[in-house]
């Protein structure tokens, strides 16, 4: 109880703030469809703080949000904290006649909160990945074999969360990432895809350090890992999700439908993808 | 000669006037509702619902307050 309440805390005081988005008018839409497959209850929930660069060319400015890695049996789920919630308040609309502005404001403002945008699944008998994803308002599902990740083992240490952790290296998705794992938790996973060493990973980043991950706490409490089932998910490959995410950053005028009064300036969007790739 | 110079430019100057002020009409986006959109620096927006879905509309929104501040 003790340790939730000190991650609460934390992400109270990292969460992601960027510039507060309302709406005021009259709008009125049907309520969100929610629908979502359990797929287990988590052993264990390791919670990491979540640093990242998203305009490569301003790597001074970066943005916090807090991640969670989701232990099960055969599933390990590793989300954005306020995806959660967002799941969590979708659930509620659901059941809602109609969604009108103060609805639409809750949503805008968990969604801006929200920093790690791709929910990561693993079904840990064969290391396969399920992830799913958006880009601009498609819903996006890929798969994965689990990547090999053979990494390099440093003979440096150090302290993390009291447990002492080894350093290792990969170059994975075009980036060098570097993650400090410990064998006092011999769970061979981490964040996002990484994983398949001899313990769990504390920390990792890459070596330009725009990314980076770092545990601040864990409990045993059982929470439901569940994957979203989505009518309109559009089941794609990693190259094309990734494609249609650049896309949507460097030519937004061919996903955004919307028309704003005075005419419609469409400017790109900064791409920084956690994985490079061509 | 003269007065037939004469009548051509004129019905040439009819014909672009004409086309221009058609031209202005048709950029004019009819919308039924417009709501407002408050950014926190005060640049604030109106975008249109009008055929969106909520799911666009709240992505829209969003998009379009970036780099506003």
């Amino acid at each position: 109880m003790k340790q939730t309440l000190k991650i609460l805390f934390i992400y109270f005081f990292t969460s992601n703030v960027i510039g507060q988005v309302q709406i005021k008018g009259n709008v009125s839409f049907p309520p969100i469809e929610y629908k979502s497959e359990k797929l287990e209850q988590t052993k264990q929930n390791i919670f990491y703080n979540y640093t990242y660069v998203s305009n490569p060319k301003k790597t001074e400015k970066t943005k916090y949000s807090l991640t969670v890695l989701q232990i099960g049996q055969n599933w390990s789920k590793f989300v954005d904290f306020n995806t959660l919630k967002k799941d969590s308040i979708e659930e509620k609309f659901s059941h809602y006649k109609n969604l009108g502005v103060v609805e639409l404001n809750k949503l805008l403002a968990i969604r801006a909160k929200i920093g790690f945008k791709k929910n990561t699944f693993k079904e840990l008998k064969d290391n396969s990945l399920t992830f799913q994803g958006k880009v601009h308002s498609t819903k996006y599902e890929y798969e994965e074999k689990g990547p090999s990740l053979n990494w390099q083992l440093k003979k440096e240490s150090k302290s993390i969360l009291n447990y002492n952790a080894k350093k290792a290296t990969i170059n994975y998705g075009g980036r060098k990432w570097i993650a400090w794992y410990t064998e006092e938790i011999p769970i061979n996973l981490g964040p996002y895809v990484f994983g398949n060493l001899p313990g769990l990973i504390l920390e990792l980043n890459d070596d330009k350090k725009n990314f980076h991950f770092i545990a601040i706490g864990m409990n045993n409490e059982q929470k439901e890992i569940y994957k979203r089932v989505e009518k309109k998910i559009v089941k794609t490959s990693k190259k094309d999700f990734f494609k249609a995410e650049r896309n949507f950053h460097e030519k937004p005028e061919l996903f955004v439908r919307g028309t704003i009064k005075g005419g419609t300036n469409f400017k790109k969007i900064p791409y920084n993808p956690i994985e490079i790739i061509d | 000669m003269k007065s037939l110079f004469l009548g051509l430019t004129f019905l040439l100057a009819s014909f672009s006037s004409t086309t221009n002020e058609e031209k202005t009409i048709a950029d004019e986006f009819v919308c039924s509702n417009w709501v407002k959109v408050i950014v926190e620096c005060d640049n604030d927006f109106w975008l249109c619902t009008d055929g969106q879905t909520m799911e666009e509309f709240l992505e829209d929104a969003t998009y379009f307050s970036q780099g506003r501040c």
